[in-house]
């Protein structure tokens, strides 16, 4: 009987050899993929859809579409795409894109990506009343690579490109839209971009009141040319804010009164290509007095890790000048060309922000007094606004239009212009998006003229 | 049982590159907040035993348990603020000054956190004991089961508020002259937190024991199977894992001899199989939730339970009653072993509990207790060396393009929360005659890594520490005794730190931070607890 202990310790023995732990069957809940169906109505039905909004037609959208990974959503000129909303839940319609949008607005026809009530808001506009402005109407556009599926294991998302186009009053709050990127109740971006090797292309076009960043890009090659930004972030946010694996260039860009920066780059969100954007040519206006944080910047933002050359911009009136903080990549950011106007003393103050380590260059042109070297735009006063009574933080409905929007003004530059001839031209962008075909980019070069109107006819065109 | 907690706390940020021009400068973020918990408790359990034949008792049990949490209205109000610094014309710093305090207006000015959580816990257990005598050994062969229902429900609205009107509004310390609205009207109905999670367990089990000779062998089975299940009310086309299930079944063999080398010492050997199963919160897809986080949560939905195979051996000796030696080595190999981590996302960077692969954990301990007359002494030390490899980025300077750019490197590293030393010493006082038993005790817990980080030599460590408790309690009659309990008599603080040396380089020259010391481990956070009192009268029947 001894045996059976004996057998006993060997069963035992051999079951302790063969512990098994079998694989856990895992079932997770993935998007459901709805085939885009193609557009055969001026009324966009939600869900996925694809193909060609036609030239002069206007059409709709309640709910949010989606291009996906492959197919392509193409507005032709003369296409209004309007989203039916107010901002609320539900009623916030936003356009995502895993595939990729095109839209090709020409000069003599441009398109339009608004809402019903365009007109009463920028009539409102005009008379320094921002609350539906800054309300955030739909959701904006959202590109970033699909889901991941089995059968499309890696996918890379597509290209965003658009012409001549005007964007205007996005930025409504999310609930539960894309929760890696918005908490529910952030107010969502005018255009978000983060597909790394894809292209994005803006050009010609007018970014019209967004209630936090006008454009944000987690990684992508961008050509950003000749656009217009008026009014990005209600008290905070940029016009383009562009993180990790952004490289590109943006230039010719007019961009008045954002709550922060006009343009900010930053190496953080850690992919494995550095931020690498050029911003020259461009004219700023009055960016920066809406942020009421501490340690902000007014016009352009190197930080975490940046890098790029910074040249020929017009910074007239920001509450801050150029600000590189003391981590972003100095080895590898040139700057220079710069010209900084400021009305007041507190303005000239910080030409070159006061937290940043950006120093004075030696082609630099700035006002050594107050009102001091006005860079003579064609028809805008720079010193009708008291920014002496009104350092900042200024809450929106102290801002008149004219310092806000660009109404009837124009920013080209006077025959005695200071500004004249004084850049820097024997730089190159860095293009690295697509130039040929309809699709491609038309990259203007590093222009004589500092700022985004060049006296020759090239640059900003509006 | 019903707790109650209210807690007011306040928190004040000063940013280190923000505004920052060294002391006394920079972006200063105030945050108020205030909560009240109710939580209630309730369990009961009804158990048999039967004899069902000379040799062969049945028992089993049924055990209920309920646990509300109710934290009806977490308050929370963020206020920013700063100062800037003053420069001379030369561009010299001359002071700095105050900015308005104002209320955030990019995100939240304030926020109303409502949360609601309830768990429910059915067990029953079923047993048989069968004594046969086999070859006049007695055998002891125990059989039975276990089924556990366990379900949770979270209910989780967050109703944030931003300024109406002005956004330049200054705060005065009375929210009443300010003017707010609701931005998020409907409240969160989309979050992840608002899940419904059911746990199955089924086990069965057998097991034998018998002595031979000096031979004490006790083996055995148990078998698992479990089957979760969730449901969060997140939109299924934006959050993987917004609904999902778990199954997996486990065998899990044990063996065990213990060999009596003389009347009062053994050796024993064993082998056992464990698993661990994560929270229900560790799976839930869900992003933040935890307000006193210093990273915002990340749920975890692909995450493995741990398996373990354990490997013992111990020289055991007890010379007289009280007293005793062990001494031990011992192996564990741990597969898929969770860690609490930092992971990037996105433009984020999230606290999350992750598998990062397999680990294997082996050292020896030892234990000596010691007593003489009413005076005792207890000493024990396990030693562990703990290793796990897994991939880190490097962030470096290309020299070739000077661009910055990244790779990734294998680390070996203990596992998160595992200290290679961990010792206690405890002077003990028993007297039965005067009915006092009391006891000093010093733990020392070796430095641990707090959180993984996903860089190269950026763990974050909590240095070992020396914590002081003393207990002690008096009989004063036949039913009552006082007793009396301190905890953290020296006020151990709990420090973490990053092993490698501060420096002062470009991008941290602003920084001029208290706390830093350059050449020494970066100084990361400090928690001081103080005193813990406890005072109580116990009567028993």
């Amino acid at each position: 009987m001894k045996s059976i202990l004996k057998s006993l310790s060997l069963i035992a023995l051999i079951i302790s050899l063969a512990a098994c732990h079998k694989e856990e069957v895992l079932t997770l809940s993935v998007p459901v993929i709805q085939s885009g169906s193609l557009i055969t109505s001026e009324n966009l039905a939600g869900g996925s859809i694809k193909g060609t909004m036609q030239t002069g037609k206007t059409y709709y959208f309640d709910k949010d579409i989606t291009v996906n990974d492959g197919d392509t959503l193409l507005m032709q000129s003369g296409v209004t795409l309007i989203a039916v909303g107010d901002g609320t839940k539900d009623k916030a319609p936003q356009i995502s894109v895993h595939g990729t949008f095109i839209s090709l607005g020409t000069k003599e026809k441009p398109n339009f990506i608004t809402v019903q009530n365009a007109a009463t808001y920028h009539a409102e506009a005009n008379t320094a009343k921002y609350d539906n402005v800054f309300k955030g109407s739909w959701g904006g556009i959202v590109a970033t690579p699909a889901p991941i599926t089995a059968a499309k294991p890696n996918p890379k998302g597509g290209d965003v490109i658009i012409k001549w186009t005007h964007i205007e009053f996005p930025g409504a709050a999310s609930y539960g839209n894309d929760a890696a990127i918005y908490k529910d109740g952030d107010p969502r971006y005018g255009i978000y971009f983060a597909n790394i090797e894809k292209d994005f292309i803006l050009e010609d076009s007018w970014i019209f009141g967004t209630t936090d960043d006008g454009i944000r890009t987690v990684g992508g090659k961008i050509s950003i040319m000749r656009n217009t930004f008026e009014l990005c972030g209600k008290a905070g946010g940029e016009c383009f804010n562009m993180k990790s694996g952004t490289v590109g260039d943006l230039a010719y860009n007019m961009l008045i009164g954002s709550a922060t920066n006009a343009l900010k780059a930053s190496n953080s969100g850690g992919t494995t290509v550095q931020c690498n954007v050029n911003m020259y040519n461009n004219t700023m206006v009055n960016c920066g007095f809406r942020q009421t944080k501490t340690g902000r910047g007014g016009s352009i933002n190197y930080e975490q890790g940046a890098r790029g050359l910074i040249y020929n911009n017009l910074i007239a009136n920001c509450r801050f000048g150029l600000r590189m903080t003391t981590d972003a990549d100095l080895t590898n950011i040139a700057y220079n060309n710069q010209y900084y106007y400021g009305s007041t003393a507190t303005i000239l103050a910080q030409f070159l922000a006061s937290d940043g380590v950006a120093k004075v260059q030696t082609a630099d042109l700035k006002s050594a007094t107050a009102k001091d070297k006005n860079p003579l735009f064609f028809s805008y006063n720079l010193d009708q606004y008291d920014y002496a009574a009104n350092a900042g933080p200024i809450t929106a409905s102290l801002m008149p239009a004219y310092i806000t929007t660009i109404g009837n003004s124009n920013f080209g530059l006077q025959a005695i212009s200071p500004a004249h001839n004084k850049s820097k031209t024997d730089f190159a962008p860095l293009a690295l998006v697509r130039t040929t075909g309809n699709f491609g980019a038309t990259i203007t070069a590093p222009g004589n003229d500092i700022g985004a109107f060049q006296t020759d006819g090239t640059g900003n065109q509006h | 049982m019903n707790l109650a907690q209210n807690q007011f706390r306040f928190q004040s940020d000063t940013t280190l590159n923000l505004g920052r021009v060294g002391m006394g400068t920079g972006r200063v973020s105030n945050n108020y907040r205030s909560s009240r918990v109710v939580q209630q408790i309730f369990s009961t359990n009804l158990h048999g035993e039967h004899e069902l034949a000379d040799n062969f008792d049945m028992n089993w049990s049924l055990v209920y348990a309920k646990a509300d949490a109710n934290e009806p209205d977490r308050a929370s109000l963020s206020i920013v603020t700063g100062r800037t610094a003053i420069f001379d014309a030369a561009g010299n710093k001359t002071g700095s000054s105050q900015n308005p305090i104002l209320f955030n207006s990019t995100g939240a000015a304030q926020s109303h956190v409502w949360a609601k959580n309830s768990d429910e816990d059915k067990t029953a257990y079923l047993n048989f004991i069968y004594k046969p005598k086999i070859a006049d050994t007695k055998v002891e062969f125990s059989f039975g089961g276990m089924y556990r229902d366990k379900t949770r429900t979270s209910s989780y609205d967050d109703y944030s508020l931003r300024l109406s009107g002005s956004t330049t509004q200054t705060y005065d310390g009375n929210i009443n002259n300010n003017t707010f609205m609701v931005q998020t009207v409907g409240g969160s109905p989309s979050d992840p937190l608002n899940y419904n999670f059911k746990e199955k367990i089924a086990a069965a089990y057998a097991q034998f024991k018998f002595n031979v000779g000096k031979l004490q062998t006790l083996g055995g089975v148990r078998y698992e199977n479990t089957q979760q299940d969730w449901v969060t009310s997140a939109n299924i086309n934006q959050i993987i894992g917004a609904i999902g299930s778990k199954k997996y079944d486990d065998f899990l063999p044990s063996l065990n001899f213990k060999y009596a080398l003389g009347d009062k010492e053994n050796l024993r050997l064993s082998y056992y199989s464990a698993i661990s199963r994560p929270g229900f919160y560790e799976l839930i897809p869900h992003t933040g939730g935890d307000p006193d986080a210093d990273y915002q949560e990340l749920g975890n939905p692909n995450l493995k339970r741990i398996t373990s195979d354990n490997f013992d051996l111990r020289y055991e000796l007890f010379p007289k009653q009280l007293d005793q030696l062990l001494v031990g080595v011992f192996y564990k190999n741990i597969k898929n072993p969770i860690e609490f981590a930092l992971v990037n996302q996105a433009t984020s960077v999230f606290y999350t509990a992750a598998n990062f692969g397999n680990a294997t954990n082996y050292g020896f301990e030892a234990d000596f207790t010691k007593y003489i007359s009413k005076f005792g002494f207890r000493a024990n030390y396990t030693f562990t060396n703990s290793k796990i490899t897994t991939t880190k980025t490097v962030l470096f300077r290309d020299a070739a393009t000077t661009g910055l750019t990244q790779r990734t490197e294998e680390q070996t590293r203990p596992l998160q929360g595992q200290s290679k030393h961990i010792g206690n010493l405890s002077l003990l006082f028993k007297d039965a005659k005067s009915g006092i038993d009391a006891q000093l005790a010093a733990v020392y817990t070796g430095p641990r890594i707090f959180t993984v980080s996903p860089y190269l030599d950026n763990d974050i460590w909590q240095k070992g520490t020396i914590t002081l408790d003393l207990s002690a309690e008096k009989k004063i009659s036949k039913n009552f005794s006082v007793y009396i309990k301190v905890n953290n008599l020296v006020n151990t603080p709990s420090e973490l730190e990053i092993r490698r040396p501060y420096q002062i380089t470009a991008s941290t020259i602003n920084q001029d931070v208290a706390n830093q010391t350059v050449g020494e481990n970066v100084f990361v956070r400090k928690d001081e607890y103080k005193q813990f009192y406890l005072l109580g009268l116990r009567y028993k029947l």
